[in-house]
């Protein structure tokens, strides 16, 4: 059975990050670019009778920095890609919806989506698996975007907060203003093969259920009064 | 003398800060922004010999920026530079009118000889 759920989270997982390989290998390729020209630029400057050695210092420093930048994107997808059971760690979820909107800031911006974050400071830590709370927090966020293609651009807006709520969960909420869902579809969405994209498996959401599930969370979805959905889930948090 | 001027606008700052570096050891003026409302609201934008202009701007794209300010009758020949190549951003630099349109990254020989060709042929 856990062998099994591996498998299909990782499958899953797989999909999601084919929907986002333009986004990182754009947000990659933007210091390999600076990378570039600062070396150029410092070949430059040591060719010169009297070269600048500060700013050849100081090109390094950024070098350093670039590289990092872009070995820790690298390193943020190379853990979605490991094929896993569930191990539960002790997870500052801030931190993480964080790290996963770094992954998608490029699509969003592509699409004109803005970004919003309402991060409670104060959230205790939970008890859960990283990368599969980021797959769930993937998908969310992906199924957000899309939902939003026909929203006028200036109205486009993705928001992800999280709470401390009463008892001992935290919530964290994905919220769109795209085309929300018919009342009828509510208790459908979860279900697998169960999909309103041209293109999808419907396999995302259950998936996602399946996941918070495993956690001793629930997850559900809202339309939002304004238009736009809300999907939201809870973790508990992480035990004393 | 002259000084050639290039203005940069670049949302990422170590590439626009790495951009400028290249072009101020190339012998140009460079003035920088981060996005294209910061330049269309900058009054010195009408001195520039040649624009760097990335596509992916946090407030519009490179290519609505170009026409905002043609609109405002400044007309410097525009370098297009993006991270993200497809078919769409090269028809819509050709478009546009762009000088040239480089891929990142990009080797610091063809951004210095599309900016001064530009520069050049501009004055």
């Amino acid at each position: 059975m856990q062998r099994q759920y591996a498998e299909i989270t990782h499958a899953a997982r797989l999909a999601l990050i084919g929907e986002i390989t333009a986004s990182v290998a754009h947000e990659v390729t933007q210091p390999l670019s600076a990378i570039l020209s600062n070396v150029e630029t410092a070949e430059l400057l040591l060719g010169q009778p009297q070269p600048n050695i500060t700013m050849v210092r100081e090109i390094l420093a950024d070098v350093r920095q670039d590289d990092l930048r872009a070995d820790s994107m690298v390193r943020r997808l190379r853990t979605l890609l490991r094929k896993r059971e569930l191990q539960l760690e002790d997870v500052d979820v801030n931190a993480l919806a964080s790290s996963v909107l770094s992954l998608i800031l490029p699509d969003a911006v592509r699409r004109s989506i803005h970004i919003r974050t309402s991060l409670d400071p104060a959230l205790p830590r939970a008890s859960a698996d990283p990368v599969h709370l980021q797959q769930v927090l993937l998908n969310l966020m992906i199924n957000a975007m899309d939902s939003m293609s026909n929203t006028p651009p200036e109205q486009r807006e993705l928001e992800v907060r999280t709470e401390r709520c009463p008892g001992s969960n935290l919530t964290v909420t994905v919220l769109d203003k795209g085309h929300g869902f018919e009342p009828g579809q509510r208790d459908k969405l979860f279900d697998s093969f169960y999909t309103t994209k041209n293109e999808g498996l419907g396999l995302g959401l259950s998936i996602a259920r399946s996941i918070v599930k495993l956690h001793g969370g629930a997850i559900w979805a809202e339309n939002r009064r304004g238009g736009g959905a809300a999907f939201a889930f809870t973790l508990p948090f992480k035990s004393l | 003398m002259h000084v050639t001027t290039i203005i940069i606008v670049e949302d990422d700052s170590s590439v626009n800060v790495a951009v400028s570096r290249l072009l101020e050891a190339a012998g140009f003026d460079t003035r920088c922004f981060m996005s294209g409302g910061a330049l269309l609201e900058d009054e010195r934008a009408n001195d520039a010999d040649c624009l760097v202009l990335d596509v992916h701007l946090p407030d519009m794209n490179g290519f609505d920026l170009q026409r905002r300010l043609a609109a405002k009758g400044f007309c410097a020949p525009v370098v297009v530079i993006t991270a993200h190549d497809d078919a769409m951003h090269r028809r819509a630099a050709r478009d546009i009118g762009a000088f040239a349109y480089l891929m990142k990254p990009f080797s610091s020989l063809s951004l210095v000889d599309a900016v001064s060709r530009a520069a050049a042929a501009y004055r």
